[in-house]
């Protein structure tokens, strides 16, 4: 029962950092149609910066917003420099793509920082408390808390502000969004910044506890792409849903099985789930047969 | 015209005399894409010639891979461009092929030719089961499977150490041989290799100019049209994505008989993406395109190598940048890639 | 009877795009389907040519239920459709569009196309000449090396034609196939299609111009609002009074749509 708890915890952490970057790719996917891979990358990014950043001398506060306002300026550049060059390209030339700009950035990583875990102090003292038999580190309680606090935030930028209804618009009907005046071009440019600033929150969140490297970026992407694919693609609820199933599968899975063998178990899984449900948990539209 | 029962009338042709003679006069079939054999054979005269030319065996060695990454980027090739789908796991069917020949060979002392079979048919098999559970999904869905898939069977490479010894690699292959000869590293391997090369680029260059290779065009273009003229769209895919992951498999053979040892991080997320660079850069549906996307590529590492041994601050990360760079200006400037470039399509012989 | 659709009703989501429409087809005919927009008929052509299947209902071809089989099994029955928006394949010359619409005719295998079998060489000679005689029957002969995308709006239609024609079609489904056409090339298709009908395929037809439809067709059908209002000869059809209270509704229902 400790251990389950402990598991648990585990679970729900590294979770709702996934769920984090699912958001992020759910951000672009649904005004763009794009599915970003280099969405792991932010997250890479956003711990390396901040690293950089701190260890340069600058108080951790400060750094934690400048990181966040580089990764956000990198994230509008990748959608001006690149991603507007490639409208309507199709699905598999955009997976390309991004693939591409990923392992792009993954190399310049490498080059400017090396191949070493660098060390980044959590937000606040790390001593753990003590739950029920399971240590639960501050970290982790930051982590779930910003998880639901990028959640809330989303829902009220969404659904309660001038811009947030207009990229709505511009997600279900670009070309009535247009004619209603909104600018489809600047819609997409924002929604690379936003999708920037949840992957750098993430990396940010996750850097105290998961010694950020150069090459950390790729399987954060992948399990962000499993949990929007997992959840139904374009969902947000979904996308959270997913990011927090793939998070306790994997701490499950290593808890009680093999930590090496967390990943296999983890993907057989997701694999499984979409034989059942082809468009994923929450995804209604049918997959396969396109129409005419 | 119709109803003429064309198919009785051509059995009746098999077996004319009449019908031969007039098919070696009549047989510029125009505007049917056909093979340019012409550039077969230059493409021979060159695979033969290049190991008098070059004799270091480091390139030897290079050359050699990049026949190997030839066969593999051929069958993503036809993959991506034929069946317009895409595997972000094809090294995980080079895998499976290269350490299902080293445990047969090695632990149960199969031949190397027996072995075969086997790094053949299981990546076959495994390309079946998972084209067949899958068949619901395309587009994202699609690529999403295929990197699960790979990233399963990496894991398992790492973790199943009684059968695979896990990271550190699996020792002690042996080479093979033919006719009493052994085929070792350097030039008898390269002829090996690139003889397969040509074999595969020779049977894919007829698949692709047959009338199977037309339909699996049309299914790209459109698949409601193609299916609407009878044609059974699931099967194709199938069979290509069958197709695929043997010429994967084949390769991942030649591959262990060629190295003393292999490892699984031969076999990653990193090397299906590599791949996908070739086929990219050569431009999909091109069997001249991923020969020729397999070797450049091969060639950026050689280059980046050399000058690393020059420049200490040139690491393997300038590969990776590379690469990158590769598959964005690719997919923006010239999206059929480097075959649509050196000639037109619309002109038929590819 | 050729073909018969018994009760086929079709929904997607909560919009029924077809209510118990019924009706049959004799061998020989040229039938058209004809009403105001959104009166369901592409809906009940795409499940004629099995694209997808009605929610409820049958259809019944040559004596066998084919609502349920997928669509390339029902074009080797003998169904054979060309599109509305127009779906050639665009990668490829005319004569190797054809090509493909010989498709079902062919045996070769990937495994003999590999190996260059005699076979394989033999069959794609025979494609190559049977498609000829396609591309001759529509008069696009001359442009057969052309790639199918250089090709007018016009010549498109005819290839789409010529492919359809090529799978040896009983039921051949024409979609709108005058549609974009001039006044000269509606009517040499008006022309083909009674040719078609000559050899002995039945021909039933989704179409917009009027004139066209009530010159070639034996039987008209007509649907609005998803449900058959009529049946009949094209005499019957025009001085039919639903028929043609449909048609004023949905103009003055346009016009009011144009003018806010």
């Amino acid at each position: 029962m400790e251990n389950f708890l402990q598991f648990f915890v585990t679970g729900a952490t590294i979770g709702s950092i996934y769920a984090i970057v699912a958001l992020g790719f759910v951000t672009i996917y649904s005004v763009t149609k794009v599915i970003n891979l280099a969405q792991g990358e932010f997250v890479m990014l956003g711990g390396m910066i901040m690293f950089t950043l701190v260890s340069r001398g600058l108080p951790y506060w400060v750094a934690f917003f400048f990181t966040i306002a580089i990764v956000m300026v990198i994230g509008w550049g990748m959608e001006v420099t690149i991603l507007s060059k490639a409208k309507g390209a199709d699905p598999l030339s955009l997976i390309i793509l991004t693939i591409g700009i990923s392992i792009f950035i993954r190399g310049m990583a490498g080059i400017i920082w090396g191949k070493n875990p660098v060390r980044i102090e959590p937000f606040t003292a790390n001593e753990s408390i003590n739950v029920g038999g399971a240590a639960i580190t501050p970290q982790s309680i930051w982590i779930i808390i910003i998880m639901l606090a990028v959640v809330l935030a989303l829902y009220l930028l969404m659904n309660k502000t001038l811009v947030g209804k207009a990229f709505q618009a511009c997600s279900v009907n670009p070309i009535a969004a247009r004619l209603m005046g909104i600018n489809p071009r600047k819609m997409s440019s924002f929604s690379f910044v936003l999708s920037a600033i949840l992957g750098a929150l993430a990396g940010l969140a996750v850097a105290p506890i998961m010694f950020p490297a150069y090459d950390m970026g790729i399987m954060l992407g992948i399990k962000g792409f499993s949990a929007i694919i997992l959840g139904g693609l374009g969902s947000a609820p979904g996308a959270v849903l997913g990011g927090l199933v793939i998070g306790f599968l994997e701490s499950f899975s290593s808890g009680y099985i093999s930590s090496g063998l967390k990943d296999a178990i983890v993907f057989t899984c997701i694999l499984v789930i979409l034989l059942i449900r082809p468009s994923g948990i929450l995804g209604e539209k049918s997959v396969g047969k396109g129409g005419l | 015209m119709l109803g003429k029962g064309d198919y009785d009338r051509m059995k009746e042709q098999t077996s004319s005399r009449l019908f031969l003679s007039r098919f070696r006069k009549k047989g510029n079939l125009k505007g049917v894409q056909q093979t340019n054999w012409i550039r077969f054979c230059g493409f021979l005269a060159l695979v033969l010639l290049l190991p008098i030319l070059v004799n270091e065996s480091f390139y030897l060695t290079k050359a050699t891979f990049a026949g190997i990454y030839s066969i593999i980027a051929i069958g993503l090739a036809l993959l991506m461009g034929y069946a317009g789908q895409i595997s972000l796991g094809q090294a995980a069917f080079y895998g499976v092929g290269s350490y299902a020949t080293a445990i047969l060979t090695t632990t149960y002392g199969w031949s190397p030719w027996l072995s075969l079979l086997i790094s053949i048919l299981l990546p076959a098999l495994l390309a079946f089961i998972m084209g067949y559970t899958m068949s619901r999904l395309s587009g994202y869905y699609l690529a999403m499977a295929t990197l699960a898939f790979g990233i399963i069977v990496h894991v398992l490479l790492l973790e199943w150490r009684e059968v695979t010894k896990g990271a550190s690699g699996f020792y002690g292959i042996p080479s093979m041989s033919l006719f009493g000869y052994t085929l070792s590293q350097g030039v008898s391997y390269y002829y090996f290799v690139w003889g397969i090369v040509s074999l595969v680029v020779m049977l894919s260059l007829n698949i692709v100019h047959s009338h199977v290779g037309r339909v699996l065009r049309s299914i790209h273009d459109s698949e409601i049209a193609s299916s609407s003229v009878g044609v059974e769209t699931g099967k194709y895919k199938m069979q290509i994505f069958i197709l695929s992951a043997m010429l994967a498999g084949l390769a991942g053979w030649l591959f262990a008989h060629m190295s003393y040892s292999i490892s699984p991080s031969s076999f990653s997320l990193d090397a299906s993406i590599i791949f996908l660079t070739m086929v990219v850069l050569g431009g999909s549906g091109s069997i001249w395109g991923a020969v020729g996307g397999a070797i450049f590529i091969t060639f950026i590492s050689v280059v980046v190598h050399n000058l690393g041994e020059q420049f200490t601050f040139i690491t393997s990360d300038f590969e990776q940048v590379i690469y990158g760079l590769i598959l964005v200006c690719v997919i923006i400037f010239i999206p059929h890639g480097l075959s649509a470039l050196l000639y037109r399509r619309s002109k038929g012989s590819y | 009877m050729l073909l018969e659709v018994r009760n086929v009703t079709k929904k997607f989501g909560g919009v029924v795009a077809n209510k118990d429409v019924s009706f049959s087809i004799e061998q020989g005919q040229i039938v058209g389907l004809i009403g105001p927009n959104g009166a369901g008929k592409s809906t009940m052509f795409n499940m004629v040519s099995a694209v997808f299947p009605p929610t409820i209902g049958e259809i019944v071809f040559e004596g066998k239920n084919i609502e349920k089989l997928p669509n390339y099994e029902v074009s080797r029955l003998g169904i054979a459709r060309t599109f509305q928006n127009i779906k050639i394949f665009k990668n490829m010359t005319v004569i190797e569009n054809v090509m493909v619409g010989l498709h079902i005719h062919t045996r070769s295998s990937m495994l003999s196309a590999a190996f260059f079998s005699p076979r394989t060489r033999k069959e794609e000679q025979i494609l190559y000449e049977t498609a000829m005689e396609y591309l001759k029957f529509v008069g696009l002969e001359g442009l057969y090396d052309q790639m199918s995308s250089s090709l007018p709006l016009g010549a498109l239609r005819l290839l789409e034609l010529a492919r359809a024609l090529a799978t040896k079609p009983k039921l051949l489904l024409l979609d709108e196939i005058a549609a974009g056409l001039n006044h000269k090339e509606t009517k040499e298709m008006a022309r083909l299609i009674q040719q078609i009908k000559e050899k002995g395929i039945t021909v039933f037809v989704v179409e917009h111009d009027m004139d066209l439809v009530m010159r070639i067709c034996d039987k008209i059908i007509v649907l609005d609002q998803g449900s058959k209002i009529a049946e009949g000869t094209p005499k019957e059809i025009q001085n039919n009074e639903d028929v043609i209270s449909a048609y004023l509704g949905a103009d003055i229902e346009e016009k009011a749509g144009e003018g806010a």
